[in-house]
C-alpha cells in the first residue's frame, strides 16, 4: 500500500481538478461570494519552474538508487521540473553543455560514488547549463543502503541541491508524525511516522489507548503528545533516542491536550481542564520540570495553541463567539489580548480550527469553512499572512475534506489529513503552486505534524543549512 | 410429641423469616439495580451544544434523587461528541458536556468532589455511520459509578 508504485497508481486516479489550475476560476468566484476577503489558492504568480536533468550517477553500488531518490525529492520540492527521459548519447565523462542546452534543461546534476577508508562518499556537481559552468559541488558521506540513515543522508543531498539553486534548503530530510487507529484495534489510536517522500511508514507508540496530537520538538529529538494511557488525557514527551518519557505536572483528575513547543525547545504550551472546572491554555518548562504558567482562562474553550517561529505570538482556537463558530485568534506568547485571525463575519457562521504557525514566516495555516451541519466535514485549508497589508487569506484546497495542516521546514509545503472521492489519505500541498500529492494512501490519519530538518548523523536538527554534511566547499 | 410440634413450629417460623429476608434482599437488589440503571442512563445533546435539553434534565433529576439518598456514590462523567467538527475541538466539546452535567448536579447542592470527568471527543462512537440518527446517539455523556455502587439500596 505504501510502495511508490501504489502511490503513483493512486495519484493517477486523482480527479484532474485537483491539479488543474484552469479549474480554479469558477470555484474562486463562488468562494468570493461565500467568504469575503478570502481568495482562492491556485491563483499563483507565474513562477517558472526550471527543468533539471539528472545524469546516471557513476561509481556503481547504490548509485542508481541514490539518483532515483534524489530525482523524486527534487520533483517533490516543486522547485524543479525533473526531466525523466535523457537524450541519447549521454556520456558519463565530461559535460557536453551544448547537448544539455539543446535538451532544454537549465540545470544538470551529476554524481559519483567512491569509497575512502571504508566510508562511501557521494560527490555531486550541479551544472548551470545556461552559463555552461559548475554552480556548486560537494562531497557527502553516505552510509550503506542497509543503514537506517541511508535514505535520510540522500535526502540531505537533495535539500542541498535545492539550496544551491534557490538559496533555501528543501524539506526532503524530514518526517511527518500523525495519529491513526492501528489495524485490529479500532478503540485506540497510535502515533505513526513517515518520511517526507512517503517511504518508511512505521509505528511510534504502543499505548493501547488514544495517543493523539503529536508535536515535534525544535531539535527533533522529542515528540510531545497526548495519551489516555493513564485513564485520563495527559501530555507525554517521548525521547526518540532512548524511548524515555517526561510528563507535564498536573493536578489529580486534570486533563491535558495538544502540546506546542516554544522555539526554545524547553517550554510547551498546551490546554487543560482541571477537576474543579478551571481550564485554558498554559505553558510548562518540560526540560526543567517547572514553571507552570496559566496564559489564558475563562468560561469559553481556548484550545490548540501554536507558537510563532520566534515564540512571541501564540495562535489558538476559541469558541468565545459562540458554539458552532470556533475561530482562530492570535495573542502574545506570554498571554494578553487576543485578535481574531480567521475570516469571521457576523451572521455567517464559519468553523475554523487546527492553527499551525509557519517555521519561516508570520503565516498561519488552518482548516475550516462555512459549515453545512447536515453533512460530515468538508473543510478546506487556509493560509493567513499576518504581515500582508490587505489581510488576505488564501484558500489552498477545493475538494473533499482537509484538516490538521502542518508546515514543512521549508515554510512552503503543508501536510494535511484529508479525504477525497477515492478515500482517506495524508496529502502534501505546495502553497506556492497548489500542487497536491498523496503522501500516504488509504489511511484515516489525523493530527499531522511535520518535523524540522533532520540529519542522518543522529536524528536531530540540521544546523547551518542543509549542505553542512558536505565535506568540501561549494562553488558559488 | 409436644416437643416435636414446638420444634416444627420454630422451624416453620425460621423458614418464614428466611423467606421474608430473601424477598427483602431481592427487593433491595432490584431497587439497587434500578438505581444503578438510572444513574448510568446516558444523556444526549444537540449538535455542537453543551446546554441541558429538557429530556436530559429529567434524566439528571432522576439521578439527583438517588445521589442525595446515597452520599457515598461517586460518578465519572464521560463526554462524547459526534464525528462532525475537528477531533481536537470535539475533545473540548465533550468536556463542555461533562462539565455542564456536573454544574447541573452541583447546582442542587451536591458536592463537586463526588464527580470527575473525562472527554473522549469523537473517538468512541456508539453508533456508526454519518447520519443524523447516528450522530444524535453519539452526542452524549455516559456515567460510570466509581465508588459506593455496592451500597446502593441499603
Amino acid at each position: 500500500m505504501t510502495t511508490r508504485a501504489a502511490r503513483w497508481l493512486a495519484l493517477m486516479t486523482v480527479p484532474a481538478a485537483s491539479f488543474a489550475v484552469l479549474a480554479a476560476g469558477s470555484a474562486a468566484q463562488e468562494e468570493e461570494a461565500t467568504i469575503p476577503g478570502v481568495s482562492l489558492g491556485f491563483v499563483y504568480e507565474g513562477e517558472r519552474i526550471p527543468p533539471i536533468a539528472i545524469r546516471p550517477f557513476t561509481g556503481g553500488g547504490p548509485a542508481a538508487d541514490i539518483a532515483s531518490i534524489i530525482a523524486t525529492d527534487l520533483d517533490y520540492s516543486d522547485r524543479f521540473f525533473v526531466r525523466d527521459s535523457l537524450p541519447a548519447g549521454v556520456a558519463t565523462d565530461g559535460i557536453q553543455y551544448s547537448l544539455w542546452d539543446q535538451y532544454g534543461v537549465d540545470w544538470l546534476l551529476t554524481g559519483n560514488i567512491d569509497s575512502e577508508d571504508g566510508i562511501a562518499f557521494l560527490e555531486v556537481e550541479l551544472h548551470d547549463i545556461v552559463f555552461s559552468s559548475i554552480r556548486s559541488r560537494a562531497r557527502f558521506p553516505i552510509p550503506p543502503p542497509g543503514h537506517e540513515g541511508f535514505r535520510l543522508a540522500v535526502h540531505q543531498v537533495s535539500d542541498a541541491v535545492v539550496e544551491w539553486v534557490h538559496g533555501d534548503p528543501g524539506m526532503a530530510a524530514s518526517r511527518i508524525v500523525f495519529s491513526m487507529r492501528p489495524f485490529g484495534n479500532p478503540a485506540s489510536k497510535e502515533l505513526y511516522m513517515v518520511d517526507s517522500d512517503g517511504e518508511g511508514l512505521r509505528r511510534v507508540t504502543w499505548d493501547d489507548d488514544l495517543a493523539v496530537s503529536p508535536a515535534w520538538s525544535p531539535d527533533a529529538m522529542h515528540i510531545a503528545y497526548t495519551s489516555f494511557k493513564s485513564g485520563l488525557p495527559r501530555i507525554y514527551e517521548l525521547n526518540l533516542a532512548d524511548g524515555s518519557e517526561r510528563t507535564v505536572e498536573g493536578s489529580s483528575g486534570e486533563q491535558q491536550f495538544s502540546p506546542s513547543y516554544h522555539p526554545d525547545g524547553d517550554r510547551i504550551a498546551f490546554w487543560n481542564l482541571e477537576a474543579g472546572g478551571a481550564k485554558g491554555i498554559s505553558t510548562y518548562n518540560i526540560r526543567e520540570g517547572c514553571c507552570l504558567t496559566r496564559l489564558i482562562s475563562g468560561y469559553h474553550q481556548n484550545i490548540q495553541p501554536s507558537y510563532s517561529r520566534d515564540g512571541t505570538k501564540l495562535a489558538f482556537l476559541s469558541n468565545r463567539l459562540g458554539s458552532q463558530t470556533p475561530q482562530i485568534y492570535v495573542m502574545p506568547g506570554e498571554g494578553g489580548d487576543a485578535e481574531l485571525l480567521s475570516p469571521y463575519r457576523y451572521g455567517q457562521g464559519g468553523y475554523f480550527a487546527d492553527p499551525d504557525w509557519s517555521p519561516t514566516a508570520d503565516m498561519v495555516a488552518f482548516a475550516g469553512g462555512i459549515v453545512d451541519q447536515r453533512v460530515y466535514n468538508q473543510y478546506d485549508i487556509f493560509v493567513r499572512d499576518i504581515e500582508a497589508p490587505d489581510n488576505r487569506i488564501v484558500r489552498l484546497t477545493t475538494e473533499g475534506n482537509n484538516e490538521d495542516p502542518s508546515w514543512a521546514p521549508d515554510g512552503r509545503h503543508l501536510v494535511v489529513a484529508g479525504v477525497r472521492s477515492y478515500g482517506y489519505g495524508v496529502f502534501v500541498v505546495d502553497t506556492a503552486t497548489g500542487r497536491t500529492r498523496l503522501l500516504v494512501a488509504g489511511v484515516r490519519a489525523e493530527d499531522t505534524d511535520w518535523s524540522p530538518r533532520l540529519s542522518w548523523q543522529g536524528v536531530g536538527v540540521e544546523t547551518g543549512g542543509a549542505g553542512s554534511g558536505a565535506q568540501s566547499g561549494e562553488i558559488r | 410429641m409436644r416437643q416435636d410440634s414446638i420444634r416444627a413450629a420454630e422451624e416453620a417460623a425460621a423458614r418464614e423469616r428466611a423467606r421474608l429476608e430473601a424477598e427483602a434482599a431481592a427487593a433491595r437488589e432490584r431497587a439497587a439495580a434500578a438505581a444503578r440503571r438510572t444513574l448510568m442512563e446516558v444523556v444526549y445533546f444537540d449538535y455542537d451544544e453543551a446546554a441541558i435539553r429538557p429530556d436530559t434534565e429529567s434524566r439528571l433529576r432522576a439521578k439527583l434523587d438517588i445521589l442525595r439518598d446515597n452520599p457515598g456514590v461517586r460518578l465519572r462523567m464521560e463526554g462524547h461528541a459526534d464525528e462532525r467538527g475537528t477531533s481536537e475541538y470535539n475533545f473540548a466539546l465533550g468536556n463542555d458536556r461533562a462539565e455542564s452535567v456536573i454544574r447541573f448536579l452541583t447546582g442542587f447542592g451536591l458536592d463537586m468532589g463526588r464527580f470527575s470527568s473525562v472527554s473522549y471527543g469523537e473517538e468512541r462512537p456508539v453508533a456508526q455511520g454519518s447520519t443524523e440518527e447516528a450522530w444524535a446517539q453519539n452526542r452524549r455523556v455516559e456515567f460510570v459509578i466509581t465508588a459506593g455502587g455496592n451500597d446502593l439500596g441499603r
